[in-house]
């Protein structure tokens, strides 16, 4: 009866596409939704890797090396790089400061040591070499060799690269000293020491993290905003559920008669399930298509990232599947209730 | 080709609170090859046996036997078999499928069936240029008058030649020049050796038929003499479901109305003392008796016919029982 079901859809066409293009904006915007979600785990992984460190060392203290940081003595990165398994150490201070003419209220300025672990490679201008440069984030607009003011201090900028934290805040690389000298009162304190080989000894008043806990340290503040977004997309699916469900199951109610007659005719109740099934997955599968280029368009406008990955790509088609299937089930269930007698029986 | 026995069948279902029995104990032998009226009424019970002789509806008691079938015994597969296999069924108000063309409706049984492609389309083609209609095969039923309509649902009944084909008001929705291919295409088809059952209300019909099976017994409307009945306190003087071409004058006691409730309560509808007539609804209308009329007290009454009845009302009281009638 499959092809009872098809013909169905086109006979129905202006209401299928109605459908299709409804329930396409609601998978658009869920994944849209998902991306965004991706976006602050894709952006701190990015980060974390840009500052190329094998162990993140901060006081025993705090909550991690980013988020929850508490200032210690920067002396005991000379400690550190004495440990056995260590080959390289460097101080680093995880703040934010407020930027001065520019359209980032907020800045993440991360003090590291220049030409040391941490200090990023810029994929324009060159790296960190003295006090007084910066490497920003290339989403602040600016070019190597423009000044800069971070906190009422003026900078040079030397270098730019693609590169954000805590929800698409902008990061400013700085050296050290100069983070000190803006947020630490020039005290010489750091909050994490970065470290390339593993410490195979403890050192006294620290405790150290993998990267992969340094990242869900760094992305603990956007928890909550994640939580919400994941219990939008759950409303939205259940959105585009309950709308494919309405049609089928409106559908169904008009087909009454056309089940009745099929089962008089000898159909089973299992062939007939199959065919409304069909159109279901059609209905699904045709608005995540149209999910998908509704999102691929709408990604680019949004003020944040967004991170449509290949998983997505996949999830989307398998999620609108299920959808449809469950969203046919009342109708599923009111088909099977349907009488071959009521074939019988005038207009 | 099979002989069709329909063994003192009951049918009963519940409307609401009351439990309804169109088919009271009803007997009948078809001839294999016949064409076979089931005559009567609205709402005498011609759908439910039909619908019974396809295996759609389960009968409550007695049997329906199709050759070596035992259809009221069929369940599950065996029964989905005998309804793709054996029957062909003509739905009054024809229920092709708005979406399918007159070819894919007529494909509908084979597809069921998973007939072979080729197959299906020789057999659809075969068909449609039987009922006259190659040339309509793409058009949707929309675009199909009521009698091309009829003629495909009649293709697709017999799609998978059927030897049993059941018509259920084939005429109804026709005009006169359609209900004319309708029956010559319905009375060849039972000329060909199969056996065809039609339900209709139309006794034009009659003379094309091989055998007409009253759903409800013919009375004479005629002047009969009164017929004095005398009841003891609790006596029965008509069941609910049966049929009477009496309508009663209580002359004396009292009479009450009792209709039978589907767990086999009764349900007091009204109390008839003398001067007043009951049971006038089913023989003016030609239905079965709605409800059962027993004696609350040793009672005398009067069996009239119709026409005394109406000549004794005249028009007022005519009027008054189409507002206050009993069954």
């Amino acid at each position: 009866m499959l092809i009872a079901a098809l013909r169905d859809l086109q006979w129905r066409q202006r209401r299928v596409a109605i459908t299709i293009v409804g329930t396409g904006l609601v998978f658009g915007m869920t994944l849209v939704l998902a991306g965004l979600s991706a976006s602050f785990d894709a952006e701190a992984d990015h980060f974390v890797k840009a500052l190329g460190a094998d162990s993140y060392l901060y006081s025993d203290q705090a909550s991690g090396p980013f988020t929850g940081a508490l200032p210690f003595s920067a002396g005991l990165v000379e400690t550190v790089r004495a440990t056995p398994g260590v080959t390289e150490a460097a101080a680093l201070v995880f703040t934010q400061a407020p930027l001065q003419h520019s359209e980032f209220p907020l800045a993440n300025v991360i003090g590291v040591q220049p030409q040391a672990v941490g200090s990023p490679a810029p994929t324009r201008g060159r790296a960190l070499r003295a006090t007084g440069e910066v490497v920003v984030a290339s989403k602040l607009g600016k070019d190597p060799g423009d000044a800069m003011v971070v906190a009422g201090r003026r900078f040079t900028v030397t270098g730019t690269l693609n590169s954000t934290a805590i929800a698409g805040t902008p990061n400013i690389f700085m050296a050290i000293k100069d983070v000190q000298d803006l947020v630490l009162g020039g005290q010489p304190l750091a909050m994490a020491i970065l470290v390339r080989g593993t410490p195979t000894e403890p050192v006294a008043g620290l405790v150290a993290d993998t990267p992969s806990a340094a990242l869900d340290n760094l992305v603990r503040p956007l928890a909550d905003a994640k939580g919400a977004i994941s219990f939008i997309s759950v409303l939205l699916w259940i959105v585009a559920g309950i709308i494919i469900g309405s049609v089928v199951y409106l559908s169904a109610l008009e087909r009454a008669r056309d089940f009745a007659v099929f089962k008089a005719t000898g159909a089973s109740n299992r062939a007939i399930l199959v065919g409304l099934a069909l159109q279901s997955v059609i209905v699904s599968l045709c608005s995540a298509a149209l999910g998908l280029v509704i999102a691929i368009a709408l990604a680019p406008t949004f003020p944040m990232d967004v991170v449509l990955s290949p998983t997505l790509y996949a999830l989307l088609p398998a999620i609108a599947l299920v959808v449809g299937l469950l969203a046919s089930l009342a109708a599923m269930r009111r088909v099977s209730s349907i009488d071959p007698a009521a074939a019988f029986g005038g207009p | 080709m099979p002989e069709l026995i329909i063994d003192d069948l009951v049918v009963e279902f519940r409307s609401g609170e009351y439990a309804v029995r169109p088919i009271d104990h009803l007997n009948a032998t078809v001839a294999p090859g016949s064409l076979v009226l089931l005559l009567g009424p609205s709402g005498c019970g011609k759908t439910t046996l039909l619908s019974a002789l396809g295996g759609i509806l389960t009968a409550t008691s007695g049997s329906i036997r199709y050759g070596d079938v035992e259809v009221t015994a069929l369940s599950g597969a065996r029964l989905s078999e005998y309804r793709r296999s054996t029957v062909g069924i003509v739905f009054q108000a024809f229920n092709l499928v708005p979406s399918l063309s007159a070819l894919d409706n007529v494909m509908v049984p084979l597809r069921i069936a998973r007939r072979p492609a080729p197959e299906r389309r020789r057999r659809t083609d075969e068909l449609l240029a039987m009922v006259g209609l190659s040339d309509r095969s793409h058009h949707k039923p929309s675009s199909l008058s009521g009698g091309q309509q009829q003629r495909v649902a009649i293709a697709r009944a017999l799609a998978l030649e059927p030897s049993l084909l059941l018509a259920d008001e084939p005429t109804a929705h026709l005009d006169f020049v359609q209900v004319e291919e309708v029956l010559k295409l319905i009375r060849a088809l039972a000329t060909a050796g199969r056996t065809v059952v039609v339900s209709t209300h139309d006794e034009r019909m009659v003379p094309l038929a091989d055998q007409v099976i009253e759903m409800v017994p013919k009375f004479r409307d005629d002047h009969r003499e009164p017929v004095t009945v005398s009841l003891s306190a609790g006596e029965t003087l008509f069941h609910q479901g049966q049929s009477s071409d009496l309508v009663y004058l209580v002359e004396s006691g009292e009479i009450e109305i009792l209709r039978i409730m589907v767990d086999g309560q009764e349900d007091l509808v009204a109390t008839i003392g003398p001067g007043r007539y009951l049971g006038e609804i089913g023989p003016m209308l030609g239905l079965p008796r709605s409800a059962t009329a027993r004696a609350a007290t040793d009672a005398v009454v009067v069996g009239l016919t119709v026409r005394d009845f109406r000549d004794r009302v005249g028009p007022d009281g005519a009027h008054d029982w189409a507002r206050a009638g009993s069954p």
